[in-house]
């Protein structure tokens, strides 16, 4: 997943998605503005502008970000895990059979296979 | 009204017939009366009108037998769906114009027909009628996927639609049997008398079409056998179809909260490990399913009008993200991540209008989930209901992750593999056909039209509402949620804590059917066959000893057909008549 591990293309073959600059834009751009959202909140906080349901709980302006940040990582941390027991080889269900042809296969479905290399699954 | 048709016709009708009748013509024949038929009905269903809820406009009604059907009834709940189902079908049309076959095209439209229907129906019977037409129109574009695979799941899609609408059957003649209404209102799960089994029965066939979290497999295993124009078609009828009848039926039936809640949060793990980018979108699509059974389960007018508005926005840019795959499936030949990166650079456009459906699905101020799905967490809110309020957080954080930079993320940038210099110089897949570009453009320009100005929704909900998606805090706190957890993203990624994809098959509850249950009904099976022989068997040995014996006293040479010479033939005739004289005797 790290830049380590991107097959090594030609420079020309990058896009400006790929460039230092632009992750580094994103570095800066992201953390920037989840600031930039949590102080207004804050701010609002402060005002009187804000509705919170639950009191204290969503009442704290920079909750809604910590619920985010810690959801996704506790999403990505703990599910890579179901790997362990959910993980089989693929085929397990049907074997060679899944790249079998059906029988009185529609003529339409046989020649899109044929144009997409047979890769449809 | 349309001049040549009659005024109280079903807009259904019109679709299915069209559908009937596009077997017989080539692609742009098809194409052109699916666009036809698609209008035609939509104008067929706004001259038909619609009343608002309690006061609905009804056509057709009629009794047979003693049952009155009600196949047209049209109010702000069933309109909105059956627009939503309209606009659905015309981008399938359009999307599929180059690459759907004859039975795609033709099943699609008659699908799209039968779920139209199902939404209008106001008896029982009409519903389950149209309940079925969805099940068999749509096996029909699983099966178009090709391959024994999508056969396969074809026939496991068949059963378990069929044995949902068994269920309906079964529920509605025990409803009517007790004499309950044969209209198409609201039942009661938990009454005085406690749980009322012939709703459960409902409630259960219904929860099978939404995804109920041990009931959802179905939508795995099939959507993505389907081929890439008839996933589209597949992920807007069938499951939203049963979101209306939920909201019709079970509307404020407490335990739709906590199944809603979790059918939002375990799609998203399942999303997380998944390679297939379609079988991803699968789970996606069951996890934004929950959020609309869980605002079923609220009940309240906010709630109802946030399950229908979530459900409005959900089936356009769900269909736009599978139209991005499906795209990508079409020009690269395959939508597993492990396969796929770089391909904005040669598919711009697909790029751009599936990052259009991924912010929509992830809330994305300006986009339209963020007006929708708010109603629905605020609806949780308003009854105080803080666990539910915060699992629907963290299921949208599950939301951003799967479908919101998962899929584009893979799928089109993360690692190029399609650089000619990896390649020996084979150029990169080319940018989709037009027919997809249009119909992928028009899904973004809807997302984004109702995420600028969202009473062009509001003003289709059930109910009257003065909501208003565009506060300060608001806008504060979604984009908090959301920048936050992207976040998170660059940091997993940059640590190397965010899972690689790997090729493999993930199992799903479905693994306890199609495993052990396959070698429990099989070793059934033997054991059968094994009696069955045994019987089979002991009966034709019986029945052989019997022919023999015949045979020994019959055939030739046997006791009973040899030729008596006539010395023994006139004393055993005078044998038998000592006997008949003594037996007169001695009466």
């Amino acid at each position: 997943m790290s830049d380590d591990d991107h097959p090594k293309i030609l420079p020309e073959e990058r896009s400006i998605f790929e460039t230092d600059t632009w992750i580094k834009y994103m570095w800066i751009g992201v953390p920037a503005a989840g600031a930039f959202f949590a102080l207004m909140n804050t701010v609002l906080f402060f005002m009187g502008k804000t509705k919170p349901k639950f009191g204290w709980v969503d009442g704290n302006p920079v909750f809604y970000g910590i619920v985010g940040f810690v959801s996704f990582s506790f999403i990505v941390l703990a599910g890579q895990h179901l790997r362990k027991i959910l993980m089989r080889e693929e085929g397990y269900y049907d074997g060679p059979t899944a790249e079998m042809p059906r029988i009185g296969e529609d003529e339409e479905v046989r020649i899109r296979s044929l144009e997409t290399g047979g890769r449809e699954e | 009204m349309i001049p040549f048709i009659p005024a109280d016709t079903n807009p259904a009708m019109i679709m299915m017939v069209a559908g009937a009748l596009m077997v017989f013509f080539g692609h742009q024949g098809r194409g052109i009366i699916g666009l036809i038929a698609v209008v035609l009905s939509g104008w067929q269903l706004f001259n038909l009108g619609v009343g608002p809820m309690g006061d609905a406009q009804v056509y057709g009604t009629g009794e047979i037998l003693g049952y009155e059907f009600m196949p047209l009834r049209l109010d702000k709940l069933s309109v909105i769906f059956a627009i939503v189902f309209h606009s659905a079908a015309f981008l399938n049309v359009i999307y599929g114009w180059q690459s759907a076959t004859k039975v795609e095209a033709s099943m699609g439209i008659v699908y799209a027909g039968s779920a139209v229907g199902g939404a209008l129906a106001g008896d029982l019977l009409t519903l389950f009628i149209f309940w079925e037409i969805a099940a068999l129109s749509s096996v029909f574009i699983v099966w178009a996927g090709g391959g024994h695979a999508a056969f396969k799941a074809g026939m496991r899609y068949l059963v378990i639609q069929v044995m949902s609408g068994l269920l309906l059957f079964a529920g509605i003649v025990l409803h009517l049997a007790r004499g309950g209404s044969s209209e198409f209102g609201a039942f009661e799960l938990v009454g005085e008398a406690g749980v009322d089994p012939v709703a459960a029965l409902i409630l259960f066939a219904f929860g099978i079409k939404a995804c109920f979290p041990l009931l959802h497999t179905w939508l795995q295993d099939s959507y993505p056998k389907a081929s890439g124009v008839g996933a589209v078609m597949l992920s807007a009828f069938t499951t939203k179809l049963a979101i209306y009848t939920l909201a019709r039926g079970f509307a404020g039936t407490d335990i739709l909260i906590p199944i809603g809640v979790v059918m939002t949060a375990f799609p998203v793990f399942f999303a997380l490990i998944e390679n297939d980018l379609r079988k991803v979108l699968s789970y996606s699509l069951n996890n934004q399913l929950g959020f609309m059974v869980c605002a079923i389960g609220i009940g309240t007018e906010l709630a109802i009008n946030g399950a229908a508005a979530h459900a409005f926005v959900h089936i356009t840019y769900k269909a736009l993200l599978f139209m991005g795959m499906g795209a990508v499936m079409q020009q690269a030949g395959t939508a597993r991540a492990t396969e796929l990166g770089g391909l904005h650079k040669s598919m711009p456009w697909t790029t751009a209008f599936t990052i259009v459906g991924a912010m929509s699905i992830s809330a994305f101020p300006l986009f339209s989930g963020f007006v929708a799905k708010s109603m629905i967490t605020v609806a949780a809110g308003e009854e105080h209901l803080l666990l539910v309020y915060i699992m629907l957080l963290f299921a949208s954080a599950g939301v951003l992750e799967h479908s919101g930079i998962k899929i584009p993320y893979f799928a089109f940038f993360a690692h190029d593999r399609f650089a000619p210099s990896l390649r020996n110089g084979v150029p990169r897949p080319k940018e989709a056909p037009l027919s997809m570009l249009i119909a992928m453009g028009i899904a973004a320009f809807l997302c984004l039209l109702v995420g600028f100005y969202p009473p062009i929704l509001y003003g289709l909900l059930p109910y009257e509402t003065d909501y208003h998606a565009y506060t300060a805090e608001h806008v504060a706190t979604q984009m908090q949620l959301l920048l936050f957890a992207i976040f998170a993203f660059m940091l997993l990624v940059k640590f190397k804590l965010y899972p690689a994809e790997v090729r493999s098959q993930n199992l799903d509850v479905d693994w306890f059917w199609r495993v052990p249950g396959r070698k429990a009904l099989m070793a059934t099976v033997a054991g059968v066959a094994s009696v069955w022989h045994t019987v089979w068997g002991g009966l034709k040995g019986l029945s052989g000893s019997v022919v023999s014996s015949l045979g020994t006293l019959h055939g030739p040479g046997g006791v009973l057909s040899r030729y008596w010479t006539v010395g023994f033939t006139a004393l055993f005739t005078a044998a038998v008549l000592a006997v008949v004289l003594i037996t007169a005797f001695l009466n």
